[in-house]
């Protein structure tokens, strides 16, 4: 059912899109170039040995994009986005005991046409599934260093024992339950209906996700965006299971912002159930913004495992288009059975500078 | 699903439902997203989205004037009206001063959408 439900609204887009484009004369075209470098040093100390790594951050990793839009007639716009992402030893990658540059990667991200009409926008090929994104809405401004997917600044980072073995990565232990990521999709959006969207998307193995999000700016309140998805990774996973993710921000106008973000996956077969549950909270005013967090992820690599971080962020945006920024995290994991694992510290300073 | 994983997805449920009460009051903007390139103006370019490598209506439209580049935003930013010679130069000096350090703030979006808006409003001429 889930399968033809899908194929149907992928079979009645095309069609849809065919009719509406009909034969009109080309209306406005736009074609432009964009990206990014995002580079830092980071000194990260497992409890055994520490080591300072140059890396790209990926918490919004080194890339370029191209994009392209044409309004073929009044009613409809046609666009395409070709983004790729070039990271140089990348921060989730990098270990204690690495001495090199690590490797370089050069990967797809974004390859997709969309199609904005005036029941929605539909979009197809590679891209933003419909939940991607839905546990990290965040308005502090301090998610180039930090943000709910804690796993991206030093995810390959080992928790070790005080003997140096090997008990987990960080990012084996922690999760924030974000949709499933970018993938080859058909996703379709609904207009704006004062602010509030819902989303659904199909991909490979018959995975679905189906999303609602909304934002708003109130006198006074300040800005408040909200998301919450659920997932059905299907074949997709292995084993199966389905998940559900979702966050909230505000920016109140004096500056002051809180972040919450949580997010549970059911899987096949398993007593265990894995959860997360994330907070922030923030101060940005003029140039600056600064935040803290705690995050926790229980049961994701074994059953009663209580993987956690706090941390600091600062971020400055001097100048149009660049961002200077600074954080301390420190992460802990509590397993079962295992005495001793130290704790780990990360130190990240660097820039994100756009073009 | 453990009952104990489902107060989390139900909190949040019952705020998005709200927030979707409120959303008569509330304007709509498009948030920031974690992990993608800012929209904002780059290092060499003026634009949100990027470097403009090709866009149809740039010979059909007019240059801007510098009375249609400083002007009165709605949120009250105090661009300058366009007046003429030395005070309009110094006029233009203060807004760009503003322009400096207002990035990033509400009243900058709201003044790159009102220069999209008369860029949409010259291509519909």
């Amino acid at each position: 059912m889930k399968n033809n439900f899908f194929k149907y609204l992928s079979y009645s887009s095309t069609v849809a899109v065919i009719i509406l484009l009909g034969l009109q004369p080309v209306q406005a075209v736009e074609v432009k170039l964009s990206g990014q470098i995002n580079r830092a040093v980071m000194w990260a100390d497992n409890g055994n040995d520490s080591e300072v790594f140059n890396v790209d951050n990926d918490n919004s990793s080194t890339r370029f994009r191209f994009t392209g839009s044409e309004e073929v007639n009044d009613s409809v716009k046609v666009g395409v986005v070709w983004e790729n992402e070039f990271q140089s030893n990348a921060s989730n990658k990098v270990d204690i005991g690495q001495e090199n540059d690590g490797t370089s990667e050069f990967n797809d991200r974004k390859l997709e046409a969309y199609f904005v009409m005036p029941f929605g926008k539909v979009s197809i090929g590679q891209g933003d599934g419909a939940g991607n994104g839905t546990s990290e809405e965040d308005l502090s401004g301090t998610t180039v260093i930090m943000y709910s997917g804690v796993g991206d600044t030093s995810g390959s980072i080992y928790f070790r024992d005080n003997d140096d073995n090997e008990i987990a990565t960080i990012g084996n232990t922690r999760s924030n339950f974000d949709g499933l990521s970018r993938n080859d999709r058909v996703r379709y959006d609904t207009p704006k209906f004062g602010g509030a969207t819902l989303s659904v998307s199909g991909t490979n193995g018959d995975a679905y996700e189906l999303a609602a999000r909304y934002s708003g700016d109130f006198d006074g309140l300040g800005k408040i965006t909200a998301a919450i998805a659920f997932v059905d990774a299907n074949k997709r996973a292995d084993p199966e299971y389905t998940q559900i993710g979702g966050s909230v921000s505000w920016l109140h106008t004096s500056g002051i912002n809180l972040t919450v973000s949580s997010g549970s996956r059911d899987i096949d077969n398993t007593s265990t159930d894995p959860v997360n549950y994330y907070g922030k909270l923030g101060y940005k005013f003029d140039i600056h913004a600064i935040a803290v967090e705690y995050g926790v992820t229980e049961d994701l690599a074994q059953d009663k495992d209580e993987s956690k971080n706090y941390g600091l962020a600062y971020v400055i945006k001097p100048w149009n288009g660049v961002e200077f920024y600074g954080t301390y995290r420190m992460y802990e994991l509590d397993r079962n059975g295992t005495s001793n694992i130290e704790d780990i510290r990360q130190v990240m300073v660097g820039t994100r500078v756009k073009f | 699903m453990k009952a104990s994983n489902m107060l989390t997805p139900m909190v949040l449920l019952v705020s998005i439902m709200l927030m979707g009460g409120w959303s008569c009051a509330g304007r709509p903007f498009d948030p920031p997203q974690a992990g993608e390139i800012p929209r904002e103006p780059g290092v060499f370019t003026t634009d949100a989205e990027g470097a403009v490598l090709y866009d149809s209506n740039k010979e059909s439209l007019p240059p801007a004037s510098p009375s249609q580049t400083i002007a009165t935003s709605s949120a009250g930013t105090d661009q300058p009206a366009a007046t003429s010679g030395y005070e309009e130069f110094e006029a233009y000096q203060q807004w760009l001063l503003w322009k400096k350090s207002a990035v990033g703030t509400p009243e900058y979006e709201e003044f790159q959408q009102w220069r999209e808006w008369k860029k949409y409003q010259e291509w519909k001429k």
